[in-house]
């Protein structure tokens, strides 16, 4: 038995045996409650906690998905039970729309405008008075659970089961996707989307179906809602229950699964323990929110598994995974076709020509430097080989293919990949689950396997994994994979980076000044693993200023001063020219010994 | 052009200078502290608050009343600092958690408004008077708060272009890294803005409240409009929002004569995410 | 032979005083035994006072409304208990629970007074969404719901459960008849609050007074604060009477101060319920000369409206409302229909009690056909000087 499929029936049999001690109806209202804002706050979470995305607004969903299952049972008298599963249609759709809109918007615009999508909803649904009743409350019957009568549960009883029904598949079905490819999708556009661009991580559809799934679980939790109030209204809309999502996520802990369910728990079950209070419970519970957050920024389960043996035990259980054998990188044939051929490409910012009518091949196997003084052009035209900027003029192609233009993701899978100037790694996540992230594009897994947790899936896992040792033993970090990313020393770091690049399957890798910063020892290590991948077959384009350790490395030089290409040929013969040395140190005649020595 | 259109941009434009001083002060706040202050609306009813019981309690005038509300609200502005916001910014997640804890402090300054004063509402008698001029009346409330917050636009502008602080602030809101390396201490220059911030949110409920009669109420009723117009003009842009906030006011003024107030919002709201859309920084924000 | 309680106490007594020496025995004898006498007396009389009677309450307590259904309700309660209790002298309690103004709060506070309290009877509710949520608890628990502000008509639908504040209908009906007769409107506006009591207000109004209905405006209830807007088209519609109903003091009184900045000279009739001391403190001058008709005002002359004036005052150091009013007299009629039926748990007889009786309440007698309080009289209200008077 999977994990998964343990876990759904542990779960469904604790929901179970809550509905059936429980006796008084307050309390089992209070418990559905519970569970109906978990499943909220779990949706929440989707967006909010894995992808990082703050929604003002995710009460629109949760009013949505109420209103749908109102509506197909009071307008076309279907039965609530029968109706309760498609109230995510209208969650997913508008969740999706949101995420296409996320592409443009990000921070705190997105959060204000999902605020106004909600208050919208709210305006529409207080005014259409003939569809929705508006303020006048839309009263929804709900008929009794088939089969409650039958095991012996009241109604409270069956609508608690149904809440939990719905809740712990949830809750495991998001657990399986946030361990698979799709959840690491998710961190690592939270963390460094530039990144996961460059890995092939398709960021704009991770986004559109996170924020779908995000609203579709809000959606269900609205629908669930119904039962519980028996009259809907416009006020289902409101900025208070979108902002209690939020809240029950932060204050259980956005990084987990488990918190934003204790959240929304909590929600729903402290007002009513401070009922005693009477007046003063809601001022009771805005202290309780101020002081949990001022001391417990974790939220309450992070703070919990950072504290106690729980961590030490999940680690324990992690470490006790036997890690398969590191899959070693495949030597590639060479190819006749030339790696990169770029074609008078040009680059023009508003008057600035930041890089003009440069070309020049690259042929399978060779390493080629691409060198100049500060201000060439270097980045601006390695961005445009992978795709993160647009060419003004000028084509590219990678092995016969077209690239230039095409989203970062699509070159990526096209074969050419990119490290960056400064690191970017997820520095909060250990160097193996960066390496995972970056092992994206290796044998990529369904989401529906992802999801449900399907051997197949598992076993593609495995071999993700044994890749990514793969990439690492090839960098020389394997003995780093516990490290935090971040607290790497920076030559190391910048190991990282490439080892990641390495794990894309690139036909071509593109390093932007992967020496930068390191000393001489770690220079000569980069340099080391450089020649190896050459002798794999890789082909590689290394842009870079220590002159030094490029000279020793490079098959063939290309020059760019300006923005354009002032030499393009093998490194001793390009480094004597006088128009590189002027390039590079001023009008007056250069020592050549510098350069000489560098070429030799 | 009609008496009645004529009517209704004057009176948008009082409404809209009213809504400026409001959201400017959030804007203030996110422009400096990257921070969005959830209880900005409770800050605007305490003001208001502060003017009922100075007119009504205290017997003071009206225009004693305000510099008073603005003091009101720098002071639980400078509450607010202390407990919500500064303590929280050094962590990594800090903006987040501010949301949180200056969401608490709304609710909490709420809950205490409504335990010690209770829920009734309250009338404000601001300036008395009306003029008219070519057909369109003008009560001198309304006149007063478009020349008090022209005038404290004003004094703010000459604030940020004339003085230290106000230059300093300009600085951290460009970039709060070269501001730390040229040796401004931005952490008490964030405090000294959040509180500037709410004490101009403070003068704004108090100018309001004459027109829109003090209620606990009053702080929700204002918070979503004052974010909507603060993200089209672009969080942390003063100009982006006076102006959004002058056009919102006169736009929602002019639609209301022809369709349901509530239609009018809604296509105010429509407007703010078309121009999202177009321009994500708003229209007058900055990509960052 | 004196004797005390029953216990004769010369023959003894006076045996013990011939014998001096049994003196000291005697009088503790006797001191014992009226002590067990008088102990077992009140012993008696204590156990004999009965449980009170426990009956739920539901309101938004942290809104104006809110308090005020609570203030008439705790009233109304003291002055039960002061008269007697409800049930062979067990006194009333009240259980309190705040509503917040939302279905999920309210059906919670319903449940728990159900579960947990175990009450009979609810009272309460203000907003219809929550009425009609408390009003299914209610009936799933063969509970009474005295709806005491909401005129939800749904409400009834339940057999145990009654509405105290009439219908929008009946509002109308009254209303319509009284402007027609004695106002005669020529050009009628309308302006109301966005909600079910608004909207059935447009739409009475329009069916009675048809093209004589020159305008009619909503407004957002507690969102909307700047009426000037609404004003100018107000003004552009050129009314002579213009018609207004709201539940919120603040925006009535906002209301009707920009309607008289704005120049609007039309009479100003207002809806049943929306006339009380908070709007006259609100709206100030501007509300002079406004009137409505309505089933209650402060100075009815009924003898229990006098004590119920009288004893508010002297509590709460102000003029009652309609909502202090109802919130009272759903309490206050509750009161007596246990009396009379003797029960307060058979909450079938004692539905059936309420229906067949005629009660006495601040506003006169009051029966309860199909669940719906209805009284003989309908009064006028007119503010003159900054108070509210009963006019003609």
């Amino acid at each position: 038995m999977t994990r998964s499929v343990r876990d759904l029936l542990l779960g469904l049999l604790l929901v179970a045996i809550v509905a059936t001690v429980l006796r008084s109806a307050y309390w089992l209202d209070v418990a559905a409650y519970a569970g109906v804002l978990a499943v909220f706050a779990l949706g929440v979470a989707v967006a909010f906690g894995q992808l990082g995305y703050v929604s003002f607004g995710h009460a629109a969903f949760l009013g949505l998905g109420a209103y749908t299952a109102g509506l197909l049972v009071t307008a076309l008298g279907w039965n609530y039970w029968a109706v309760l599963p498609l109230c995510v249609i209208p969650g997913l759709l508008l969740g999706a729309l949101l995420g296409v809109i996320s592409a443009r918007l990000s921070g705190a615009y997105f959060a204000i405008a999902t605020l106004v999508v909600a208050e919208m909803l709210l305006l529409l649904a207080s005014h259409w008075v003939e569809l929705t009743h508006g303020p006048m409350g839309l009263m929804v019957s709900v008929s009794p659970v088939p089969g409650a009568q039958a095991i012996g549960w009241n109604a409270q009883q069956a609508y608690l089961a149904v809440v939990g029904a719905a809740l712990v598949p949830a809750f495991v079905l998001l657990r399986n996707l946030r361990a698979s490819a799709t959840g690491r999708c998710w961190d690592a556009i939270r963390e460094a989307p530039a990144l996961a661009e460059s890995l092939g991580i398709a960021t704009a559809q991770a986004r559109v179906l996170n924020i779908a799934l995000s609203g579709g679980l809000a959606a269900l939790a609205g629908g669930l809602l119904v039962p519980k109030v028996f009259v809907l209204s416009p006020a289902l809309f409101g900025v208070t229950n979108s902002a209690t999502g939020i809240l029950a996520v932060i204050l259980g802990g956005k990084a987990t699964l488990f918190g934003p369910l204790l959240g929304g728990a909590l929600f729903a079950a402290l007002p009513e323990a401070l009922r005693f209070l009477g007046e003063l419970n809601f001022a009771a519970f805005a202290l309780m929110l101020l002081i949990a957050v001022r001391v417990l920024p974790d939220g309450i389960v992070g703070w919990l598994m950072k504290r106690t043996a729980l961590q030490r035990r999940f680690a324990r259980r992690a470490a006790g995974d036997a890690l398969p054998p590191a899959t070693p990188l495949v030597a590639r044939a060479h190819r006749a076709d030339p790696a990169l051929q770029v074609r008078q490409v040009s680059r023009h910012f508003k008057g600035l020509k930041a890089v003009e009518d440069v070309s020049f091949e690259v042929r399978s196997g060779e390493i080629v430097g691409l060198i100049g003084p500060n201000g060439a052009g270097k980045t601006t035209l390695l961005s445009m080989l992978s795709g993160f900027l647009p060419t003004t003029h000028g084509s590219i192609q990678a092995f016969g293919q077209d690239i230039a233009g095409l989203a970062p993701h699509r070159v990526a899978r096209g074969g050419v990949v990119r490290s960056f100037q400064q690191t970017a790694v997820c520095a909060s996540q250990t160097v193996l689950v960066n390496m995972r992230i970056a092992a994206h594009l290796h044998r990529p897994v369904g989401f529906f396997g992802a999801l449900v947790g399907t051997t197949a899936a598992r076993l593609r896992e495995r071999e993700r994994l044994a890749h990514a040792l793969g990439c690492l033993q090839e960098v020389g970090l394997v003995d780093r994979l516990d490290a935090l990313a971040g607290s790497l020393p920076y030559g190391e770091q910048k190991l990282l980076g490439v080892a990641m690049a390495l794990a894309a399957e690139p036909a071509v890798l593109l390093l932007d000044e992967p020496a930068a910063g390191l000393n001489h020892t770690e220079a000569t290590r980069l340099a080391g693993v450089l020649r190896e991948l050459r002798a794999k077959g890789m082909t590689l384009v290394v842009v870079d200023h220590n002159l030094k350790m490029l000279m020793s490395l490079v098959d063939r030089v290309v020059v760019l001063h300006h923005g354009v290409k002032i030499a393009d040929g093998a490194p001793h013969e390009v480094t004597t020219r006088t128009e590189v040395v002027q390039a590079y140190l001023g009008q007056a005649a250069a020592p050549a010994e510098e350069m000489a020595e560098a070429s030799a | 052009m009609s008496e009645a259109l004529l009517q209704q941009i004057v009176n948008g434009l009082s409404v809209g200078f009213g809504y400026a001083l409001i959201a400017l002060g959030l804007t203030l706040a996110f422009g400096v502290l990257h921070v969005i202050n959830f209880g900005h609306g409770e800050v605007v009813m305490l003001g208001a608050l502060t003017v009922v019981i100075a007119t009504t309690k205290l017997g003071l005038p009206y225009l004693i009343a305000l510099p008073l509300a603005a003091l009101v609200g720098a002071l639980v502005g400078w509450v607010f600092n202390r407990l919500a916001v500064a303590p929280l910014l050094p962590r990594e997640s800090g903006r987040t958690d501010i949301l949180l804890t200056t969401f608490a402090m709304g609710v909490l300054a709420y809950q205490v408004v409504l335990s010690i004063w209770g829920p009734a509402p309250a009338r404000v008698d601001g300036l008395q008077g009306r003029f008219e001029l070519g057909g369109v009346a003008l009560t001198a409330q309304r006149l007063f708060i478009i020349g008090a917050s022209i005038a404290t636009l004003l004094a703010l502008e000459q604030l940020a272009r004339r003085t230290r602080f106000g230059v300093e602030l300009r600085a951290v809101a460009q970039s709060e890294h070269a501001a730390r390396v040229v040796g401004i201490d931005v952490k008490s220059l964030g405090s000294r803005a959040f509180i500037l911030a709410a004490g101009i949110a403070g003068f704004g409920g108090g100018l309001l409240a004459p027109i829109t009669s003090y209620s606990p109420a009053l702080g929700q009723a204002v918070l979503i409009k004052a974010f909507v117009i603060v993200v089209m003009g672009g969080l942390g842009s003063a100009l982006g929002a006076v102006v959004c906030a002058l056009g919102i006011g006169v736009i929602e003024a002019m639609l209301g004569l022809y369709v349901d107030e509530s239609v009018a919002t809604g296509c105010v709201y429509g407007l703010m995410l078309l121009t999202l859309l177009l321009r994500p920084q708003g229209l007058l924000g900055s990509r960052t | 032979m004196p004797s005390i309680l029953g216990l004769p106490i010369a023959g003894r007594a006076g045996a013990f005083f011939r014998r001096g020496a049994q003196l000291r025995s005697a009088a503790r004898f006797l001191v014992a035994g009226y002590a067990v006498a008088f102990s077992s007396l009140t012993c008696t009389l204590v156990m004999a006072q009965p449980a009170p009677v426990t009956v739920g309450v539901v309101y938004p307590i942290k809104t104006m409304l809110g308090q005020q259904g609570k203030r008439g309700a705790e009233l109304a309660a003291e002055m039960l208990n002061a008269s007697g209790g409800v049930l062979r002298g067990a006194p009333l309690k009240l259980v309190v629970y705040d509503d917040n103004y939302t279905p999920a709060d309210g059906v919670a506070a319903a449940r728990k007074l159900a579960s947990e309290d175990k009450v009979p009877v609810i009272v309460g509710a203000i907003n219809t969404s929550v009425s009609l949520g408390i009003n299914q608890v209610a009936q799933q628990n063969g509970m009474m719901f005295l709806a005491a502000v909401t005129k939800a008509p749904a409400i009834t639908d339940y057999d145990r459960a009654f509405r105290f504040n009439p219908l929008v209908s009946t509002d109308g009906e009254v209303f319509n008849a009284y402007l027609k007769d004695k106002v005669k409107p020529q050009r009628l506006a309308i302006v109301v609050e966005n909600g079910d009591y608004g909207r059935s207000i447009i739409t009475n109004m329009k069916a009675a007074f048809g093209s004589a209905v020159v305008a009619s405006e909503m407004f957002e209830i507690l969102k909307q604060s700047d009426f000037s807007t609404l004003a100018s088209r107000i003004k552009s519609a050129n009314p002579d009477v213009v018609c207004f109903a709201w539940s919120a003091p603040e925006q009535g009184g906002n209301l009707l101060r920009t309607l008289a900045e704005a120049g609007v000279t039309a009479k100003r009739c207002i809806l049943p319920g929306s006339i009380t001391p908070v709007l006259l403190q609100v709206a100030g001058p501007a509300v002079e000369g406004a009137f409505t008709v309505d089933i209650w005002a402060p100075t009815m002359a009924t003898e229990t409206n006098k004590k119920f004036v009288a004893a508010f005052q002297s509590k709460f150091n102000e003029m009652p409302g309609k909502v202090d009013f109802l919130g009272f007299e759903s309490i206050w009629i509750l009161g007596h229909a246990i009396r009379k039926a003797e029960t307060a748990t058979d909450t079938a007889k004692l539905a059936a009690t309420l229906r067949a009786g005629t009660w006495d309440s601040p506003r006169g007698p009051v029966k309860f056909p199909a669940g719906q309080a209805t009284s003989e009289k309908w009064v006028t209200l007119v503010v003159k000087d900054g108070k509210i008077v009963v006019g003609d």
